[in-house]
């Protein structure tokens, strides 16, 4: 499968990245939905799944509306690329937290 | 009737049907793309010009049809495969990112191709003093011919352009008329759609009205007006 550009494969992980952060703020500021009452805390394994597809889903999401998908389609990028690229911050990130969590 | 060399087509999307909702929009459409030539595909608003120019482009998927590409047949035609083949889909709304300027498209392309000619392809879409702008930042015209310095520095075997000309300027009209016949000359398939008759007369080689679900092949352009079908049903007093 063919990945974007590097300039455009940067820009996708970045925004994916920052989504994720701005979700995981908006979860510990509602309160967590996890394992403890701390600021960044693990969700459940189930929520981590749906956390990580929903964040996924958003970074598809903007990449549409960037115009980017028919952009890169016309690279000879599928979109299902572009989709794996938008889940991996988030996937990498949480891997992260519950790693920190356990130490 | 003026006789026609016979060429064969570099994309066939043919027998292709397509309903919204409950409402049949293509029921028999064939569009044919052939190498070195302008076709223009014709029709009223609403009747499945954009349809049919996004199936042949892999963008959307007919209920029924196929789609033949430099010899592929492809049954579930999508845009990445098709653009690894050699097509260039432009879309009738923007195609370039708003967060890169038009020098970094060009440059991804550059890398993406192995293209080496960007030099050229800046000079002759007019574009020097616009390369560090972002798309926001062009108005339609300069949007169009960067977008079509893209399609150029890419060498496309075939351009399916949707409403290329909407909202131009004169000037702009002519450049683009320029980089479309430049394209063709190259040997690339160009398609292009819209209303703007006489400047749409002036850049094709191949008239096809798009009508009641299915398209008809009017050859070039003085044979197209002589359809009287066409002139009733489309034309009116156009030309």
């Amino acid at each position: 499968m063919r990945l974007p550009d590097r300039r455009f494969t940067v820009g996708l992980l970045r925004r994916a990245l920052y989504l994720w952060l701005g979700a995981r703020l908006l979860v510990a500021l509602a309160g967590g939905g996890g394992v403890g009452n701390r600021g960044l805390v693990p969700l459940t394994p189930r929520g981590t799944g749906l956390f990580v597809l929903l964040v996924g889903f958003l970074g598809l999401l903007e990449t549409r509306r960037r115009n980017e998908h028919l952009l890169l389609a016309n690279f000879g990028v599928p979109e299902a690329a572009m989709a794996g690229l938008a889940l991996l911050p988030a996937l990498l990130a949480e891997i992260t937290v519950w790693l920190v969590a356990r130490l | 009737m003026a006789s026609r060399a016979i060429v064969t087509p570099v994309l066939v999307a043919e027998c292709i049907g397509k309903r919204f909702g409950g409402q049949a929009v293509l029921t028999a459409a064939t569009l044919r793309a052939e190498p070195g030539c302008v076709t223009a595909l014709v029709g009223r608003n609403g009747i499945g010009k954009s349809t049919l120019v996004k199936i042949a482009a892999g963008w959307m998927r007919p209920d029924h049809g196929t789609v033949q590409f430099r010899g592929h047949l492809h049954e579930h035609a999508q845009l990445y495969r098709l653009a690894e083949e050699g097509l260039f889909y432009l879309p009738d709304r923007a195609l370039l990112s708003p967060g890169y300027s038009v020098r970094e498209h060009l440059d991804s392309v550059t890398r993406r191709w192995n293209r080496q000619d960007v030099t050229e392809v800046v000079r002759i879409t007019g574009l020097e003093s616009h390369l560090r702008q972002r798309p926001a930042a062009l108005s339609q015209g300069e949007l169009r011919r960067a977008e079509l310095a893209v399609a150029l520095l890419r060498c496309p075997a075939c351009l399916l352009a949707d409403e290329p000309y909407r909202g131009l300027a004169p000037y702009d009209r002519e450049t683009l008329t320029d980089l479309l016949r430049r394209l063709a000359k190259g040997g690339c398939a160009v398609v292009v759609t819209g209303h703007e008759v006489p400047t749409l007369w002036e850049v094709a080689d191949r008239v096809v009205w798009c009508t009641d679900g299915t398209t008809y092949d009017l050859g070039s352009p003085a044979e197209a007006v002589e359809d009287w079908r066409f002139r009733q049903g489309y034309l009116a007093s156009a030309l």
